[in-house]
């Protein structure tokens, strides 16, 4: 990535449902305190996690959505800085492009503020991802309990 | 009895039993108390088993979350549960009344240990370390101290016993390497030494018979590649090696004070006698290491009393034997296949830190 200093609204939209998406500079070096996406990852890479949540609609049941990167058959690339698998797109209100940042399978809140139950995506999401053939039953279950695959 | 599944390949019958149940597994270890394994499941629930897999009793639900069990440890009359959600302690047997009910540590972990000291320990990721002992009774305040992290990712931890009256506390700390440190209960500062090198990323550790004053380590990266500290507290350069056999992403490293255990995305591997080839020292040589190559899809594994092998794969749970392993009996191997490799031996730049660590009192603990 680029650390970002202004907003980047992709010009390009989600195939399926014509979802405008931006790169935020918070989840781009702006917030050290922020989930951020790997510096390795291109604009268009963190596109593509968010084009395929909306292609294979990988949403729980708040409309947020949900993405991962595949390597090949059988692996998943990091998209986030602390080895984040997932990413999460916070439902976006009308007119709104939606963003999004790196969540999951890392351990990063305690009580005071986003309960883990609440990091972690809904079951069902997981279930979609298999069921679309992004990841495979072992790394359902891998990443449901919270560990990399 | 065995079963053949469609592979064909010959499986130890072990998890059928508890299908019945609607019991998926999370975690597999030893029991802490009745039977000799204890399984948790995705939905929050432990399950005791004997040594061929049939349930004593129904499961219990230990974690109201619902949330999957990823590590259960044991500290006298206590058991520590641990989810992504919270960290469950109870009395394994209540005798009375009084000693019913469960305190919740509201903080998720990677999982759960204990220390000789008597205390439990968990990784929290990007939170740091919990350590915790319980009060008499499950109504007393537990005693709870977090590890700052100091932007350190805490995945696995183990304690084993240190010099005196401290515990050593190793841990997998990802991108931050292996990390140790000298810990006694209630002391409110310590240090905690990293190792690692640019492109380690350590997804877990083991601790190999040795002494208090200088444990020996291994580590295993997410690419598989292993470091051998002799002296977890004192080594400056532990051995860095590769084994091109080992293939997939390391999930687990497990010993039984001879053999590795390595389980990644492609399989388990079983590094015949190399821990005690390390020990000796045997580590400039170019000595040939027997590998058992197992091809599975596994999700996590555990070992228990240093012979049984428990791995849990999407559909099942596997029993393997160690003690067969070393016989290479061919029917108990899953068609695994042994051969002879070198390690390639690396020689990356060591970074050695030291990590200031405040224990704070956790807040939201009763």
């Amino acid at each position: 990535m680029p650390t970002l200093a202004t907003v980047v609204v992709h010009e390009t939209l989600t195939g399926r449902n014509r979802y405008q998406y931006q790169s935020t500079p918070k989840h781009h070096g702006a917030d050290a305190a922020a989930a951020q996406w790997l510096p390795k990852l291109t604009l268009e890479e963190e596109f593509a996690v968010f084009n395929l949540a909306d292609q294979n609609e990988l949403a729980d049941e708040d409309g947020r959505l949900y993405g991962v990167l595949r390597i090949g058959e059988n692996d998943l690339r990091d998209v986030g800085t602390w080895q984040q698998q997932i990413a999460e797109f916070p439902l976006a209100s009308e007119g709104t492009p939606w963003h999004g940042y790196p969540i999951w399978a890392i351990n990063q809140d305690g009580p005071s503020n986003r309960a883990a139950q609440k990091m972690r995506p809904a079951k069902i999401v997981f279930q979609r991802m298999e069921t679309a053939g992004l990841i495979t039953k072992r790394q359902r279950k891998r990443l449901y309990k919270g560990d990399h695959v | 009895m065995t079963r053949n599944p469609p592979n064909g390949r010959e499986l130890p019958p072990f998890s059928a039993e508890f299908r019945k149940f609607g019991f998926e597994p999370s975690w597999v270890g030893p029991s802490p108390a009745a039977g000799d394994f204890c399984l948790g499941s995705e939905d929050g629930r432990l399950l005791f088993t004997d040594e061929a897999g049939i349930p004593i009793g129904p499961p219990v639900q230990v974690a109201d979350s619902g949330e999957a069990i990823n590590g259960v440890a044991a500290s006298g009359k206590w058991i520590a549960v641990s989810t992504r959600q919270e960290v469950i302690v109870e009395v394994i047997t209540p005798s009375t009344k009084e000693e019913e009910g469960a305190t919740v540590l509201p903080y998720g972990a990677h999982g759960v240990g204990v220390a000789p000291g008597g205390f439990f320990v968990a990784p929290l990721g990007c939170m740091g370390i919990m350590m915790f002992k319980p009060g008499p009774r499950p109504s007393d305040p537990v005693g709870s101290l977090r590890m700052s992290g100091e932007g350190m990712y805490f995945y696995r931890v183990l304690a084993l016993a240190g010099t005196g009256d401290k515990d050593t506390v190793i841990t997998a700390c990802r991108k931050g390497g292996v990390g140790s440190m000298e810990f006694r209960w209630g002391e409110p500062k310590c240090n905690l030494r990293t190792s690692t090198f640019k492109g380690l990323d350590v997804v877990d550790v083991c601790v190999v018979p040795s002494y208090p004053a200088s444990p020996t380590v291994v580590g295993v990266g997410l690419d598989g590649t292993l470091v051998f500290f002799r002296d977890a507290l004192h080594d400056q350069k532990p051995v860095t090696m590769k084994f091109d056999t080992v293939q997939g992403t390391a999930y687990r490293l497990l010993n039984n004070g001879n053999h590795l255990f390595l389980l990644t995305s492609q399989g388990l591997y079983a590094l015949m006698n190399l821990v005690g080839q390390l020990r000796e020292g045997r580590t400039k040589e170019k000595t040939a290491t027997s590998i058992l190559a197992m091809p599975m899809e596994a999700v996590d594994a555990n070992l228990v009393a240093g012979r049984w092998l428990l791995v849990i794969t999407p559909d099942e749970v596997l029993k393997l034997d160690v003690e067969l392993i070393e016989q290479s009996k061919p029917t108990n191997l899953l068609n695994g296949e042994m051969s002879e490799a070198i390690p390639r031996t690396l020689a990356p730049e060591w970074e050695v830190h030291g990590v200031p660590q405040t224990s704070t009192q956790l807040a939201g603990i009763p």
